[in-house]
This record gives structure tokens, sequence and C-alpha cells, in this order.
């Protein structure tokens, strides 16, 4: 099979004709978004062409150490992007975060490259950095939407979790409502997009194999494989974040210890 | 010798926010039983109190001591074990009166406490409700009938110790009285009401007045 035909830079100046359309529906509307658009379709471009220039040496150099250096880097972006955008304090909660990613991809990777794909090198960088990376940014999505849903309903809702503690319940019992609401929050989404692919989307990582050449066969394997993995790691990533955050958000007597949403 | 078994004990009890100062050395004695009334205007530190009593808040200076324990981090979960408490408000996301009403009895604690269908019936007959109320969706219910089902919920926890945040502040004057004669003269439990409800206050034993920082025994 063929790869895929490259872009020329003077067709990609190109395609960014495209965004006339968004920014003049967000400009006309007064959203005040055209501002953070610019600055986000800058950013991403930006981003993008230093992570190619960069993974074009990464990948010929293919250095155990370089590659983990490269996924600690990552990591260490998403925790504190996580924690950012869930408006919560960065010193309380970049251990939990970082700690629950760290923790969920190791054991993700680990089984689908080694157990699944059978690498004999599992920090090869071809496919270490990009399925970490694609897993790092489904992670990031859906920790927001968890770990927001979970302490603004905590916070707003402190009477029910009082009430419960005093009629009987332990502090297990008082936060599973809360669970459960960043639960069905984050993963609602992730749950009806499981069960349309291939039928109303065609993913970005299968189509990017295809375009690369590998066949619809491979393409759609590596993609069942992807949406399982996207699905486990952001699961325990939430998880795993409620559970060693709850240790130290609360005091002694399970109260909450101050306010831990930045308003 | 005192041999009036004290259900609550509080000494020389002292609370500041943000420095200024909401409850300053109080000290109060409620014996187990009886019925004590807290109350106060607007900022007072009625909420406080009680909230000091459940251990969500701790005092500055002082010691609570509730059923002989005194509290701390170590007993907290056996106190709260042995205690109920209505809030004046409370949203909780269930879909049905009667999932409402259950609520303390998911728990493990109470489990074995489940209340039979019977004795549901009896206590929303005490309080003026229908079963068929168990029926209706959360969102049908008026303020005085969901106050009313905090109120049964509370009543067959059957806990030693009972806190009422205005528990009548949503009720007609019969349902009023009904909730009242329970909780002040046929309950067994020790009962803490912060309230500003007159005949309420009138028929408590203690009367904890946080404007003034007195205590009146009847």
């Amino acid at each position: 099979m063929n790869t895929a035909i490259d872009i020329g830079w003077l067709d990609l100046a190109l395609g960014f004709v495209l965004l006339v359309i968004p920014f003049f529906v967000l400009w006309y509307y007064k959203t005040g978004l055209l501002k953070p658009s610019v600055i986000s379709v800058i950013r991403m471009t930006v981003q993008l062409l230093a992570v190619g220039l960069y993974l074009e040496y990464i990948f010929a150099l293919n250095n155990i150490w370089v590659n983990l250096a490269w996924v600690l880097i990552m990591v260490i972006i998403a925790t504190v992007t996580t924690v950012k955008r869930s408006n919560l304090h960065l010193q309380l909660y970049l251990v939990p975060v970082f700690v629950s990613l760290a923790i969920s991809l190791i054991i993700v990777d680990v089984y689908f490259l080694g157990f699944v794909i059978k690498l004999e090198n599992l920090f090869e960088a071809i496919y270490l950095i990009p399925i970490t990376g694609m897993l790092l940014g489904n992670c990031i999505r859906t920790n927001i939407l968890g770990l927001s849903a979970y302490y603004n309903k905590l916070q707003k809702e402190q009477t029910l979790y009082k009430y419960a503690l005093a009629n009987g319940a332990t502090k297990k019992e008082a936060l599973f409502p809360y669970m459960r609401n960043s639960l069905k929050t984050s993963f609602a989404p992730t749950i009806a997009t499981m069960a349309v692919v291939g039928l109303i989307s065609l993913p970005g990582m299968m189509t990017g194999q295809i375009l690369g050449g590998s066949s619809p066969t491979v393409a759609i394997k590596y993609q069942i494989m992807l949406m399982i993995t996207i699905f486990v790691s952001s699961i325990m990533t939430v998880v795993l974040t409620i559970f060693i955050s709850n240790r130290f958000i609360f005091d002694s007597f399970h109260n909450l210890r101050s306010k831990i949403i930045i308003d | 010798m005192d041999t009036i078994i004290k259900d609550i004990v509080l000494r020389n009890i002292s609370k500041s926010f943000n420095g200024v100062k909401i409850i300053s050395n109080l000290s109060v004695e409620i014996p187990a039983g009886s019925k004590a009334a807290v109350t106060g205007k607007s900022g007072a530190g009625k909420s406080t109190f009680v909230n000091l009593l459940m251990g969500f808040i701790l005092p500055d200076n002082g010691s609570i001591n509730l059923l002989g324990m005194d509290i701390n981090d170590k007993n907290i979960n056996e106190i709260r074990k042995n205690m109920s408490w209505v809030p004046q408000e409370l949203n909780v996301d269930v879909n049905y009166v009667r999932d409402l009403l259950m609520l303390p009895f998911r728990f493990n604690k109470n489990k074995k406490d489940n209340p039979s269908g019977e004795k549901i019936i009896d206590v929303l007959d005490m309080f003026g409700l229908n079963e068929d109320i168990l029926k209706k969706d959360v969102s049908d219910i008026s303020g005085g009938e969901k106050q009313r089902i905090f109120l049964t919920s509370a009543s067959l926890l059957k806990r030693k110790i009972c806190f009422l945040d205005e528990p009548t502040s949503a009720l007609d004057p019969d349902s009023k009285r009904k909730v009242i004669n329970y909780f002040l003269n046929e309950c067994a439990s020790t009962v803490v009401a912060v309230t500003h409800d007159k005949e309420w206050i009138d028929n408590s034993d203690i009367i904890i007045d946080l404007n003034y920082n007195t205590v009146k025994r009847r």
C-alpha cells in the first residue's frame, strides 16, 4: 500500500483558510471566543510543528531513556492541564493526578504493548509515544470532567454529605453519590462514542493508519484496542485520583478541609 | 453525687470565624432524654453550635462530650452512629419519596433497623402524612411534606441523640403541633433543636439562647 500524499507547506496554509468560517461565527455572535480560538489554533500549530520535528528525531534515535523522558514530560503537562482546567488547587492535586495518570498508563501500556501487540521492546518510540499520547489526551478529557463533577458537587452539596455522616453512613458511603455522579458525567460521552464508532465516525488513529498505508483490517484492530485502552486508563485515572485525594482533602473527622475548588 | 446521665456535656466552648467570636465560653449539660431548644438571632451561632456537637466544626477551646465520650477523631464514628440529624433543607437526587425516606437505611449501619411497612405508615400517620405519598415524585411534594419525610426517617432511626434544624419552619399549624408533640413528648431520644418556634421553645426542658449565651432550665 502507498503512504499518504504529503501536504505541501503552501497547501497546508491553504487549509487554514477554512478557519474563516468558525472565526466569523464566533465574532458575529460576540461570544468572546474569537481571541482564545485564534490563540488555540496558533498554539496547536506551533506545538504540532515542534512535536513533528522532535518526533522525527526521537523515532530515529529510539533510545529508551529519551522515550521515557518524553513520556514523563507528556504526563507532567497532562497533570498540570488537568488540575488547572478542573479549577482545583495545583499544590493539592499535582501529586494525586500525576500518580494516577502514571499508574494507569504503566498498567495499560504494559498490557497493550507487551501482551497484546507483543513488542520485544516495550519502549519502542513509534508505538510507546503515539499510543501513550492518545491515552493521555483522552485521560485529560475524562479526568477534567470527572474531577470537576466530583469536587463541584461535593463542595456545593456539603449538607447532603454531612446528612449521610450524621445518620450512620461511613465516609465511603457518604461519598458514594459523588463518585457515581463523577463517573456518570465523565464516562457517558465515552460510552456513547464507543457505541457509534464506525457508524457515524471514523476515529483519528484508524484514519491516520489507513492514510499511512495500513490495511483497514489492521487499522480497525488497533482502533478497537485503542478504544478499550482509552476506556480502561481513563476510568482508572479518575477513580485513582479521587481515591488518593480523598485521603488528604478531609480532616480526621471526615470534614472537607477547606475550599478545594478555585472560584 | 450526680447520678443523672448526661448525653451531652459542653465545657467552656468557644468558636471564632475570621477573628469574630461566634460562641464564647459556653457550658451546657443536657441529660439523657431531655429536649433542648437552641435559639438566637441570625448569625448568633445556632448552626455552629449543632455542627460542633456533630463534630463537623471543631471548637477553638473547651471540650465536648457526647454519650460519655469526648469528641475526638478516634471516636467520632462511634458517636455519629448514635445520632441522627435533620437539616432545615436538603436536596437529594432521588426520584420517589420512598427513596428519600429510606435514604439513611441504605447505609450498612442502619440496614438491620430497616423499618417494616406498617411501622413506616404509623410514623407517617403520626406526622399527618398518608402512605400514598411514598409513591409520589419528590418534585411533586411540598416543602412541609418533605420536611416531615426527613423527620419520619429520623424518628424511625431511633437514635440516642437527635439533632433537628428548624424542624417546623415549613409546617402548617396542625402538622407543627403533631411534630412538636412527638419530638418533645413521645420521643425517647435526647433532642436538640435549632428553632425560632415559640411553642417548641416554651415546651423544651432546656433553652440555650445564643443571643445572650445563657442556658435556662424549666
